[in-house]
């Protein structure tokens, strides 16, 4: 082990980011989610991709989650990094402990808080889609605890970098309450965005109680509509801040699609910038793909025929060669466009089929049941999300339907494509920058019924003319949504961070 | 695929029988919020070489009304009054507090003048201007049973045939050639077999089917409700077939009755024979458009039918919301609303276009979208407009080609024969809406009076006196027969005005009918006299006899002067 640890660092490319005196800057990141520990959605592969990347570019990188109860499901072996501390969250003294994952040791290095009241519960952050009632100090505690085992566990200078609002009180912490002394001078703090519609608003009395002094609580720093807004304070507090596409950049700058923090968006400037996630590509490319019936090629698709054909027969519809089959995976929540699909009676009784993978909210899951069993022939769904699933609705599926009311970058549209899964989706987000109408999907801008119908009726006819549709296929299965890009551009933030902190912004 | 959209255009008799709130104003209302804008559309449509084959049929109860003198100075009265209301309305409105309402009534003076210039410029014939468009090629003008009677229910096949052949006749007179297709009335089919619809009615042997009545009338085809087609049973084309609605041939059958396509054309089988066509209406396509929940009308943009400010009664408010209420409706914005119908025109093409890509019939596949024509305009104000940007929209669709009935007939007759169950395109899909305990007793009187009509007409017919007596007892059994007076009394809309109109013309013929079965020269003379009064109100259908001939003498056929 430690043989192959020294022959993989040996092996590393030069560090991207060094410092005026020569220093390696490593990143730190924090985050809520991490694939595989923790997941609901597509924050953790997005934070594990990054970290994963930005190792193999050459950085050291060290990312800490919390100790949830799925994290012991998946590692069972972990081991503690040191004794338990104590840490004062505002009039309590809590003890937290660092853990570490041995499973591997060519990549990021994943340190977990444990804090067995907190985070050692069936669920994230709630149950049964109830949140806990305790978040705030939950994500207090692990914001601080993660900033006081930070000067014994990663050598300054580093980066750090702070993902949604569950996080975002490091960076406020640590430049507006415990001051930068004990790591030695400014540390550079960059926030990222990964789902602007979640913000972390709770009421005004939670200031005290976690710590944090009346003087932030003003219109300039936490205070938002008479709450304390967790994301406009790691904002504020950040150098930087990264939101997950560009298009996703210039909507979050609009009153329509700032989520309430536009001005916040807008008064940043340009450390506010855009970068597409990508996708491990060595996973989603349907020649390397283990998990799919048969691999195949844009120039060899006998095997994506067979796979259809494995979809066809997982959900129980019949094994039709020439129907349209139309797939969709995510949670299973209104933003996805839920509810736009659901109206859209004249494309779901059309001679097409439809699978719909993953769970959610109720009302959702009720509606797709029962669309199932009234066209047992034509649609059907599988509510358990499994990532094997995934990977063979994406090799039998034709076309992939994304109407998502709002989507800040979306990784299934790309693994789609990767797949030629053609997709079907809103001009928003991610979406708008990952696909190009008519040359790799079907785009459409109103939410509404007919807007996401007439495209889907598009991509229908386009599917009617196989030659055409196969020419798309193979243009959409080209394209390239590789991590690499994305980590090249985080350096370049992470640049204008050291550099922007280093000046005291 | 082949694309028909198949327009009804009929209203009962009213002219001469009230003005408002029931009688001529339906007239003159549909006129200038469907016909007119129609043809206004489809000029445009013709002008930018946009094809829009519209398959549109008159009732000739409606052509003959559209064609009366008196219609055009209804209408311009109308559109005056209107006018009148446009001047008056800003003082109002000023007064009321609601200036912001003022350019909207500009927007329907505007809009009103430009209709009557239209009118003007067709020398107020709109049954011409719309046989201008067929003799172009641009349209095709179908037929229907003279006054859109409820072909399977009326006792007598005399009344069919004449129903038919008069429809036939007045359609040769008005529009120049003699009609392919057929408007059957409600969509109402009734198979060849024994009849027996409601305890009392007179007892009739074995019927023939409405489809040979159609035949027999000079129709290729007609329309007819998807759930007619999809439970018939099918047929090799001309396989031999017992007669009967219960005839078995289930060792024929060649699928399952849910599987058949509504996007084809079936022969109609009768006594082993096919010889008129059956069009199937598409569910799909038609609830996009009809559906006032589900469907376009009920966007939010377009205008609200239901309120209009008095007096002067102009509309000027939008839907607003679903179940918005009507103290609550917003200002119309003709411009927003003008960008939505273009949304759903252009979604109505991709719905045809998905739909030709779906179901998998190669170039013989039809879809066929039938409507109420009053629906576009009248009920749904921005109708017409939707229905230019839907041809425009067509047009950028390769696997969609927009046709008359005739135009896809010609090049794919039927290839499959199937036989039909009775039915019609009412709420049940059967014959309730126009049959049921509201309506049966329009039945009960009007049956005795269809046999006592037709059992005194060959008698009648051969003297010369009592020709004006019969021809006006004609036009009152056609009259009493259409189906719009049971239809408006199941729906309990305006019971009072159907009931009146009903009762009122069955009494008429009953007088008239008494008058012949007499034949004493003095009663003869009191009809004349009768007649003479009637025809002066009841102004239609002004050569019946030779139709009246050939009901009786069982051809149908009346062969062209």
């Amino acid at each position: 082990m430690t043989a192959s640890r020294a022959a993989a660092a040996s092996s590393r490319p030069a560090p991207p980011l060094v410092t005026d005196g020569g220093q390696a800057v490593s990143a730190v990141h924090l985050t809520a989610e991490y694939h595989p520990f923790a997941r609901t959605g597509g924050m953790a592969e997005a934070v594990s991709g990054l970290a994963e990347f930005q190792y193999r570019a050459g950085l050291d990188v060290s990312v800490f989650l919390p100790l949830y109860r799925t994290v012991r499901d998946v590692d069972p072996d972990l081991h503690p990094v040191g004794s338990p501390f104590t840490v004062q969250v505002g009039p309590r003294t809590e003890e937290a402990r660092i853990f570490r994952s041995a499973e591997r040791t060519d990549g990021p290095r994943v340190y977990f808080i444990e804090h067995r009241e907190y985070f050692n519960r069936p669920g994230i952050y709630g149950e049964q889609a109830v949140d806990y009632p305790d978040n705030a100090r939950r994500f207090a505690l692990f914001a601080l605890a993660a900033l006081s085992a930070l000067p014994r566990l990663v050598k300054p200078p580093f980066v750090l970098h702070a993902h949604d609002w569950h996080t975002a009180l490091a960076p406020v912490y640590l430049r507006g309450v415990l001051g930068t002394e004990r790591f030695g001078g400014q540390v550079p703090a960059v926030m990222s965005i990964h789902n602007p519609g979640y913000q972390g608003h709770f009421p005004p009395e939670v200031m005290p109680d976690l710590g944090l002094p009346w003087t932030l609580y003003n219109w300039q720093q936490l205070e938002w509509y008479g709450k304390a807004n967790f994301l406009k304070g790691g904002l504020v507090f950040s150098d930087c801040a990264v939101t997950v596409s560009p298009t996703q950049a210039l909507e979050l700058r609009t009153p329509g699609g700032g989520f309430g923090l536009h001005d916040v968006f807008t008064g940043m400037g340009d450390r506010l910038v855009g970068i597409l996630n990508g996708i491990d590509q060595s996973v989603w490319t349907p020649a390397l793909d283990g998990q799919i019936t048969a691999p195949y090629t844009a120039t060899n698709l006998e095997g994506k025929r067979r796979c259809k054909a494995a979809l066809q027969r997982s959900f129980g519809l019949p094994q039709r060669k020439r129907v349209p089959l139309f797939g969709m995976t995510g949670r299973l929540v209104a933003q996805k466009g839920l509810d736009v699909i659901l109206e859209s009676r004249a494309l779901l009784e059309l001679d097409a089929q439809f699978v719909f993978l993953g769970g959610g909210e109720a009302k959702y899951e009720t509606a797709l049941v029962e669309l199932a069993q009234s066209a047992p022939d034509r649609i059907g769904v599988q509510l358990d999300f499994t990532d094997r699933l995934e990977h063979r609705l994406m090799a039998g599926a034709d076309l992939f339907l994304m109407p998502s009311i709002y989507e800040p970058c979306g990784l299934t549209q790309m693994r789609a494509q990767r797949y030629g899964a053609l997709p079907v989706a809103r001009r928003v987000g991610g979406l708008a920058d990952t696909i190009e109408d008519e040359v790799t999907g079907f785009l459409f801008d109103a939410y509404d019924r007919e807007a996401f119908e007439t495209a889907a009726f598009r991509a229908l006819e386009r599917f009617a003319d196989q030659p055409r549709w196969q020419a798309m296929m193979a243009e959409a299965m080209a394209r390239d949504f590789s991590w690499e890009r994305a980590a090249s551009r985080y350096i370049d933030v992470y640049r204008d961070a050291v550099r922007l902190a280093g000046k005291g912004a | 695929m082949d694309f028909v959209l198949a327009l009804h255009s009929h209203l009962p008799y009213v002219l001469h029988h009230g003005r408002w709130p029931h009688g001529s104003d339906w007239l003159t209302e549909a006129a200038v919020d469907t016909y007119l804008p129609l043809l206004e559309a489809l000029r445009a449509l013709e002008d930018e070489q946009v094809p829009a084959p519209v398959t549109i049929g008159f009732t000739p109860v409606l052509a003959n009304q559209l064609a009366s003198p008196d219609f055009a100075t209804e209408l311009e009265a109308f559109i005056e009054q209107r006018l009148v209301a446009c001047g008056e309305a800003p003082a109002s409105l000023e007064a009321s507090g609601d200036r912001h309402l003022l350019p909207l009534v500009e927007y329907w003076r505007t809009r009103l003048i430009r209709l009557r210039d239209l009118f003007r410029a067709i020398d107020h014939d709109v049954i011409a201007a719309f046989r201008a468009l067929e003799d172009a090629g641009r349209i095709e003008i179908i037929g229907s049973a003279a006054t859109h009677g409820f072909l399977p229910l009326l006792a007598r096949d005399e009344s069919i045939r004449f129903q038919l052949g008069l429809g036939a006749a007045e359609h040769r007179r008005l529009f120049g050639k003699a009609p392919r297709g057929c408007w059957l009335p409600e969509c109402a089919y009734r198979p060849r077999g024994p009849w027996n619809p409601w305890p009392g009615a007179p007892r009739a042997p074995l019927r023939r089917g409405i489809d040979e009545h159609l035949a027999d009338a000079g129709f290729r085809y007609f329309f007819v409700d998807a759930h007619l087609a999809s439970a018939g049973r099918p047929l090799g084309l001309y396989g031999d077939l017992a007669t009967g609605p219960h005839a078995r041939a289930s060792d024929r059958q060649l699928g399952s009755p849910s599987r058949r396509s509504p996007y084809r054309a079936y022969g109609v089988l009768s006594a082993g024979r096919a010889r008129a066509t059956a069009l199937v209406r598409d569910p799909r396509a038609s609830s996009q458009v009809w559906s006032r929940h589900e469907g376009y009308p009920g966007d939010q943009a377009y205008l609200e039918f239901h309120k209009m400010r008095w007096p002067g009664g102009l509309k000027l408010w939008r839907v607003t919301g679903d179940g918005v209420d009507l103290g609550n409706k917003q200002p119309y914005d003709p411009a927003v609303a003008a960008e939505r119908a273009r949304v759903h025109g252009g979604h109505f093409a991709s719905l045809l276009g998905g739909i030709a890509a779906t179901q998998g019939r190669g170039r013989d596949g039809v879809v066929v979208a039938p409507f109420d024509t009053e629906l576009f305009g009248h009920w749904w104000f921005e109708g017409p407009d939707f229905l230019a940007c839907a041809y425009r929209a067509l047009a950028e669709h390769a696997g969609v080609r927009a046709v008359t009935g005739t135009e896809h007939l010609t090049e794919h007759p039927a290839r499959t024969g199937i036989a039909m169950p009775s039915g019609s395109w009412g709420a049940e899909g059967d014959f309730s809406m126009w049959l049921n305990e509201r309506t049966a007793w329009t039945w009960l009187r009007l049956w005795p009076l269809e046999e006592a009509f037709w059992d005194v007409a060959a008698r009648a017919l051969a003297d010369p006196a009592a020709h004006r007596v019969l021809a006006q007892a004609a036009r009152s059994l056609l009259l009493a027969q259409s189906s719009d007076w049971q239809f408006i009394i199941s729906t309990g809309a305006v019971v009072d005005y159907a009931e009146r109109r009903f009762s009122g013309h069955c009494d008429d013929l009953e007088r008239l009918v008494g008058a012949l079965t007499d034949g004493s020269p003095q009663r003869l003379a009191a009809g004349d006299a009768l007649a003479d009064e009637l025809a002066r109100r009841d102004d239609l259908f002004p050569d019946v006899l030779p139709s009246l001939r050939a009901a009786l003498d069982g051809s149908g056929v009346q062969v062209p002067g």
